[in-house]
């Protein structure tokens, strides 16, 4: 039975486990992979030591379920809805499920590898845990030691007066 | 030395409250135990708790009772003649502790003043039972590790004597809990206390606690309680009759004494519990294993009742992790065995085997030293007894489990560059970037004060808030390219953004074509602004402008967002939300400069969609507790609350409620019809339960569904019945002069001669409704009417002697 052969690059991780991703899909989402593949020209892995098996897993992962995304509907109505509300719910919890720790190991795994649309969408999520949260908040809940002093402090929240109504 | 001051629960603050709430005290001896307690305040356990009044006093006697019989001193003996001394009073238990036979000292830590902040970390107060047996003593002892202080550790015993137990049981009925378990003492192995006390604890207790069986007013919680308690009291009880036989000063070999040994399981034993049958005991859960926890019940009949229902508690998820955690210390062959199975667990399993080596050591009675239990164990125990005490709200939330406080304290943003942090801030709304995050650490406020972060959207908003310079730099582009024209406007602004960036995404042509409106601009490019098409293909920011230029809706604006963030595009959406704010700034500029409804739907258009994009995210109810918990000792119903909100809130819903308004501070929050300012105010309010709050509506509609809405804090009036109730009611019989009638008045004024009565009460009426309408006290001239009708009928002046005259005469 005829198989089509898929072409696919081989990527090694910090674990010097090898993967290997349809390129397809590496092109589609990361600008840098399929360029760094090229020039390799052979079936030796591409090895990126700063991104580990979990994060290469969770990218994978990632860009699959994007692949073939739908395209916005063409009807005004439901124009809204559909594309961004079930997408943008998976991805939250996408990034979400594994904790701060993977999260941001994905946001450089992603930045690494140069894959746009995902460094985006996780760093909306991050952008989301800061949203509306005092300084302290924000200090606490992503261990941020704050180095300002009192005067420095105040310093920047004159500069900044002008926001406020 | 012996260190005997083991109920360091009391801290000054509860003595004073103690003060208050019990007035037949007398200043001494509430002066006289807060000595006291300052000496004990110093030892490693205490705990800042809300232990009921009535009780501390109680304890204290117990304590001194002990110390006077310190040379024959028992470990743990049930009854004892002596017991009645703990009738002493506060006075005499302090003059015992200062004498130098007994030795005022041994009462005070000598490590004391190496914990200066030991409340801090002991938030933890594990709920309290009381007991009304006539029976002696539970005892529910946790042995601390090996002390480099004491060499020889003292249980000190509380006794069940009756005027302690009457104490307990008004403290009891009057709803508060408070007070000392086995579970508190579970939580003082903590590895983050030894941490930060160089020696480590080393007070042996032992709380004479009975479980009682519950009123029926009791909630369902409290036998939870109940349960953790009876636990861990009755493992440590269940050892503690084991080793009774040898010497009860074994056990206080400072290590950490858990139920074990199948051979003398309760059933098997005929030693009375409590002065109770040991049949009236019900395990309310059989751990793998030996060990039995039993529960007392008052009657046996009871005891099959009481089984299911504690097993209901069992299946809660804190019993379920708190018996986890205590399978770590059982020591027997199932658990390992079964341990053994679990390939993933091999901490654990590590943790078993060391415990079962010391079992074949010790025998019977397994003895763990706190450094074989892994501080993994520890943490779970910790966390279910801090998530027992949330459960109960019985000591604040100041440290309520935060989940932060599990994972390690990692500044992840630390590891990213400067570009990256720059991704995540350009996705937040100015007011966040300005008022907060650039207050977070140096770092942040670097980035975001840099001119290369996000220019565009600081010069759209600057221009917004009137900025000084903002304008001017603008109109100097604006006539540097040529835009200074009406005609030139549009034309200009497409081809000024030819230059905004240069083009890095290869895809971004590819995804805008999704665009509905795609082909309507690339047509209108083609015809008039061929200088910007590059092989026919459109430039993506001129392309992108056009788009935005000929949209009709706020879709049309956030369809541009849509197509060019879907996963596969390669426009980064800092560069998108950059090109729509430059646009979005030549716009505002526009209509300031030439005032037209055009620009004012345009502008607005972009405007809202970018503020939609900026502000979609909903916040958790996780996201507020963080807000709230730092209130010590303050409970916030929003835990409560947890299953019935559904609705999200969006962060800046959050911003308010996180806000703590101080006094006199006036927040004001301005927002649409039924976008949810109630909602807000609503949660505002539940998260403040300790505070009052009155909130004032416009009917009495509105006033009777606010009731039902918001919590009881909150007091809902009118504005009219909110006055009525100050002044208002003050005025009602002034109701009666409402419908005064002319006829009415001549009734009441005495005839006087060349006056028509009839125009004078007229007259009168005319200055009573003045005055009724005016927020004068008194009538006076001023009240009187300007002209008066004479005798003929005609309207004439008053002179204002003559008013004064008529007030006086009327009046």
């Amino acid at each position: 039975m005829y198989k089509k052969i898929v072409p696919q690059i081989k990527l090694e991780t910090y674990e010097k486990e090898v993967f290997e991703i349809d390129l397809d899909i590496a092109k589609k989402f990361g600008k840098l992979v399929p360029v760094l593949q090229e020039l390799l020209n052979d079936d030796k892995p591409l090895t990126i030591k700063t991104i580990n098996s979990g994060t290469l897993k969770k990218i994978i992962t990632w860009c699959t379920y994007h692949k073939d995304d739908p395209l916005p509907p063409e009807d005004d109505d439901n124009r809204m809805k559909h594309s961004t509300e079930e997408v943008s719910s998976w991805d939250d919890k996408f990034l979400q499920e594994d904790g701060q720790a993977a999260l941001f190991d994905l946001i450089s795994a992603a930045h690494t590898l140069d894959i746009d649309g995902l460094l985006d969408v996780a760093c909306k999520v991050v952008a989301t845990m800061i949203k509306g949260k005092a300084p302290e908040e924000i200090r606490k809940v992503f261990n941020i030691k704050n180095d300002f002093t009192q005067q420095e402090e105040d310093q920047v929240r004159k500069e900044n007066d002008w926001c406020e109504d | 030395m012996s260190n005997k001051g083991c109920i360091g629960y009391n801290s000054n603050k509860i003595i004073n409250n103690e003060y208050s709430e019990t007035p037949s005290q007398n200043n001494t001896t509430i002066s006289e135990s807060k000595q006291y307690h300052e000496n004990l305040s110093t030892l490693p356990r205490i705990r800042k708790n809300h232990t009921s009044p009535g009780t501390i006093i109680k304890n204290i006697n117990s304590v001194k009772c002990i110390n006077e019989d310190e040379d024959s001193l028992d470990y743990f003996v049930p009854t004892q003649p002596k017991r009645r001394k703990i009738h002493m009073t506060s006075d005499m238990c302090q003059k015992f502790a200062d004498s130098p036979d007994h030795g005022g000292k041994i009462l005070t830590n000598p490590a004391g003043s190496q914990l200066p902040n030991t409340d801090i970390n002991l938030h933890h107060l594990a709920p309290r039972y009381h007991t009304n047996r006539n029976v002696t003593a539970f005892q529910s002892a946790r042995y601390a590790s090996g002390s480099k202080i004491n060499s020889n550790d003292v249980g000190v015993e509380i006794s069940n004597n009756s005027s302690y137990k009457s104490g307990l049981t008004s403290s009891f009925k009057s709803g508060q809990f408070g007070g000392f378990t086995s579970a508190a003492k579970l939580h003082n192995e903590s590895p983050d206390l030894s941490s930060h006390f160089d020696m480590k604890p080393s007070t042996s207790f032992t709380a004479t606690v009975s479980p009682r069986k519950k009123s029926k007013t009791s909630v369902n919680t409290d036998s939870k309680q109940k349960s953790i308690t009876t636990f861990f009291g009755a493992s440590s009880f269940c050892n503690k009759r084991n080793d009774s036989s040898k010497s009860d000063k074994q056990i206080t070999s400072s290590h950490i004494v858990v139920s074990d040994s199948p051979i003398s399981t309760p059933e098997k034993s005929e030693a009375i519990i409590y002065g109770t049958p040991v049949k009236m005991y019900s395990p309310i859960k059989k751990v793998q294993g030996s060990s039995n926890i039993y529960i007392s019940d008052d009657s046996p009949s009871d005891s099959q009742k009481s089984q299911t229902s504690r097993v209901d508690v069992g299946n809660n998820s804190v019993m379920k992790q708190l018996f986890e955690g205590q399978k770590h210390y059982q020591s027997n062959k199932i658990v390992q065995s079964k341990s053994k199975k679990s390939n993933s667990k091999s901490k654990r399993r590590n943790s078993v085997k060391k415990t079962n080596s010391r079992v074949t050591a010790l025998k019977q009675s397994t003895i763990f030293s706190p450094g074989n239990i892994s501080s993994e164990d520890d943490d779970i125990l910790c966390t279910e007894v801090d998530l027992a005490s949330e459960k109960y709200g019985l000591m604040g939330s100041s440290l309520s489990s935060q989940p932060g406080q599990e994972i390690p304290q990692i500044d992840y943003f630390e590891r990213l560059p400067d570009e990256l942090l720059e991704i995540i801030f350009a996705q937040l709304p100015m007011l966040d970037l300005c008022l907060n995050s650039n207050r977070v650490c140096m770092r942040w406020s670097h980035i975001i004060s840099s001119d290369r972060f996000v220019p565009w959207k600081k010069k759209y908003n600057r221009l917004k808030k009137g900025l000084p310079g903002a304008m001017t730099e603008i109109k100097s582009i604006l006539v540097d390219e040529k835009m200074n024209k009406f005609v030139d406007f549009l034309t200009g602004l497409i081809r000024y953004m030819k230059k905004f960036k240069p083009i890095t995404a290869g895809n971004i042509i590819q995804c805008l074509e999704k665009h509905s409106k795609y082909n309507w601009a690339k047509a209108l490019m083609k015809e008039r602004l061929t200088d910007c098409l590059l092989n026919e293909e459109p430039n993506p920011w001129c392309c992108i402008t056009v788009l935005v230029i000929i949209s009709q809706t706020v879709y049309d604006i956030q369809e541009i967002l849509q197509c060019l963030l879907v996963p596969s595009s390669q426009c980064t959406s800092i560069e998108l939300l950059e090109c729509l704010y430059c646009i979005a700034t030549f716009l505002y500029a526009f209509k300031t400069v030439k005032s037209d409804d055009v620009w004012n739907g345009m502008h607005y258009r972009l405007f809202y969609a970018l503020y939609l994009y900026e502000n979609a995210s909903a916040t958790s109810l996780g996201d507020l507790q963080n807000a709230i918990t730092n209130k010590s000792g303050q409970q916030s119903l929003i835990k409560y609350s947890r299953s019935d909100c559904t609705v999200k809130m969006t962060h800046e819903q959050s911003r308010i409620v996180s806000y703590n308004v101080e006094p006199g501070e006036v927040i004001k929050i301005v927002a649409f019809a039924g976008t949810g300012k109630t909602t807000t105010l609503v949660r505002y309010t539940k998260m403040r339960p300790s505070m009052r709050f009155l909130l004032v509506v416009y009917n009495k509609s509105i006033k009777e569904h606010a009731n039902t809405q918001f919590p009881g804090n909150v007091v809902c009036k009118t504005g009219h019945g909110l006055a009525f109730q100050y002044t208002g009611r003050r005025y009602i019989a002034a109701k009666k002069l409402r419908n005064l009638k002319v006829y009415e008045i001549t009734q009441a004024l005495p005839p006087r001669k060349g006056d028509n009565l009839f125009i004078r009460a007229k007259f009168v009426m005319d200055t009573v409704n003045t005055f009724i309408s005016s927020a004068d006290p008194c009538v006076t001239t001023e009240h009187v009417p300007e002209k008066r009708m004479d005798d003929n009928g005609q309207m004439t002046y008053i002179d204002s002697d003559k008013k004064n005259v008529s007030v006086y005469f009327d009046f």
